[in-house]
């Protein structure tokens, strides 16, 4: 999931997209029962901070909510997957973060977004980044690459299971009135479970592109 | 995957579903072009097809390492399975405040082949993977692409792998800094030998949390690092300080 340090845009694009992953260690956190149970319980509570502070997704393998699914079902799975979520206000980023030194549960955390933003609540909260996933961009044949309007939203899932071409299925239901954009904003959001797709991002953008 | 002709109605609601543009409406019928197909499997769970016509057929070797690759709902089998088991890589970053993988001096090398929307075969990766160990690059041991590795000394595939194509891969490995440099030389002449393309990613410990010590060697080249970025926060206990 090294792509959610990949997303595409300029830096005017890129604001107000920031992403958060609580992540256990499986060779650290899965030694036993009594450590699996502490660190579900620990990320429970972790990404229940995240909800209520307006993470605009949360996912994990099983679904996530921003395609629709509850969130009690998203976190009602027993894992030690950790989750992962996207947002769309920094400050709230900076609260939640916040929160997560004071609890100081021991688990990593990684932030995603605009590096001086992140470096800004870094130094606001007296967190110190450790270890950074710099991107270097796109190489090689880069004539192959869909137009830069739709990397903007399908670099949004690590894993590129949206396609240019399902963006281009719901503008078009956006044109002809048979879907709303948030609901194709949920559509889209539907292949990429991590829970990183940032669907109000999306929204504004697919209204743009339907004429809307 | 597969189209069942027999109960295909042709009503085309797989199509854009499809993450490689393998699946057509022929005569009326929806067809997959198996040679473009990766077997992601996200037509099978986001069309909703009236008649099941679309199918995951029985994958076998080599064949099956594109879903490997490519669902990223798909477990990787027991002995590629080094993380959560999903997904294409290893923690990279993420753990790192906790796991110590990449320490101070070394930069991780990810080359995420394929990304973003492409494609990529092994053969592709190959390429990459033989390169980086020429340049002196270490590779990561725990990653499914070292792992299927037939030739670790010379970074070659099985040669019935080399054909089959991914929606992506990631070649990992690391570094010293003093290597960084050639390792970068190495990776741009590479690229315009692939018929993909990649998105390149480094890794590295921060300097008193602010200060890249890669970024030096970065403008010396004249390339530039993206505005955003993974940045593990360090807030995993017990702390990896060296």
């Amino acid at each position: 999931m090294s792509h959610a340090g990949h997303r595409y845009g300029t830096v005017e694009e890129l604001q107000d997209d920031y992403n958060i992953l609580v992540k256990p260690n499986k060779d650290l956190d899965d030694v036993d029962e009594e450590t699996k149970e502490e660190t579900i319980r620990k990320t429970r509570e972790m990404a229940d901070i995240a909800h209520r502070n307006g993470a605009v997704n949360l996912g994990r393998r099983i679904g996530c909510t921003g395609r629709g699914d509850a969130y009690e079902k998203v976190m009602g799975w027993k894992s030690t997957q950790g989750f992962y979520s996207a947002f769309t206000d920094k400050n709230r980023v900076k609260e939640i973060l916040k929160e997560y030194k004071a609890l100081d549960y021991g688990i990593s955390v990684v932030a995603g977004g605009l590096i001086e933003e992140i470096f800004d609540i870094c130094r606001e909260i007296e967190l110190k980044p450790h270890t950074i996933l710099y991107s270097l961009g796109i190489w090689g044949k880069t004539e192959l690459l869909p137009e830069r309007a739709y990397l903007k939203i399908t670099t949004r899932c690590g894993h590129h299971m949206i396609s240019p071409e399902m963006v281009d299925h719901y503008v078009e239901r956006i044109k002809d009135g048979s879907i709303t954009p948030e609901e194709a904003g949920r559509k889209l959001a539907g292949p990429c479970v991590c829970g990183i797709f940032n669907v109000p991002k999306t929204v504004e953008e697919i209204k743009r592109m339907a004429g809307k | 995957m597969i189209i069942d002709q027999e109960t295909c109605i042709g009503c085309g609601d797989c199509v854009f579903t499809c993450t490689v543009k393998a699946i057509s409406l022929n005569d009326e019928k929806a067809d997959i072009d198996r040679d473009r197909c990766v077997e992601c499997g996200n037509c099978l769970r986001i069309a909703e097809c009236p008649t099941d016509a679309l199918q995951q057929d029985e994958l076998e070797y080599p064949r099956v390492w594109r879903k490997y690759f490519s669902d990223n709902q798909q477990k990787w089998p027991d002995h590629v399975r080094f993380s959560t088991g999903f997904g294409r890589g290893t923690e990279e970053c993420k753990t790192n405040d906790r796991t110590g993988r990449f320490k101070q001096g070394q930069v991780g090398v990810l080359v995420e082949l394929g990304r973003p929307g492409v494609t990529a075969s092994f053969a592709d990766a190959e390429k990459i993977v033989g390169s980086l160990i020429q340049a002196g690059v270490e590779m990561e041991e725990k990653s499914p692409i070292t792992a299927l590795l037939q030739d670790k000394e010379k970074g070659l595939f099985p040669a019935e792998l080399r054909a089959e194509r991914v929606l992506s891969c990631i070649v990992e490995g690391k570094v010293k800094i003093e290597r960084l440099e050639s390792a970068l030389k190495v990776i741009q002449e590479v690229s315009q030998k692939i018929d993909t393309v990649f998105s390149l990613g480094l890794v590295t410990r921060m300097q008193d949390g602010f200060t890249s010590p890669i970024a030096p060697i970065i403008e010396k080249m004249g390339l530039e690092t993206r505005p955003n970025a993974k940045i593990n926060l360090g807030l995993g206990k017990p702390l990896v300080e060296d």
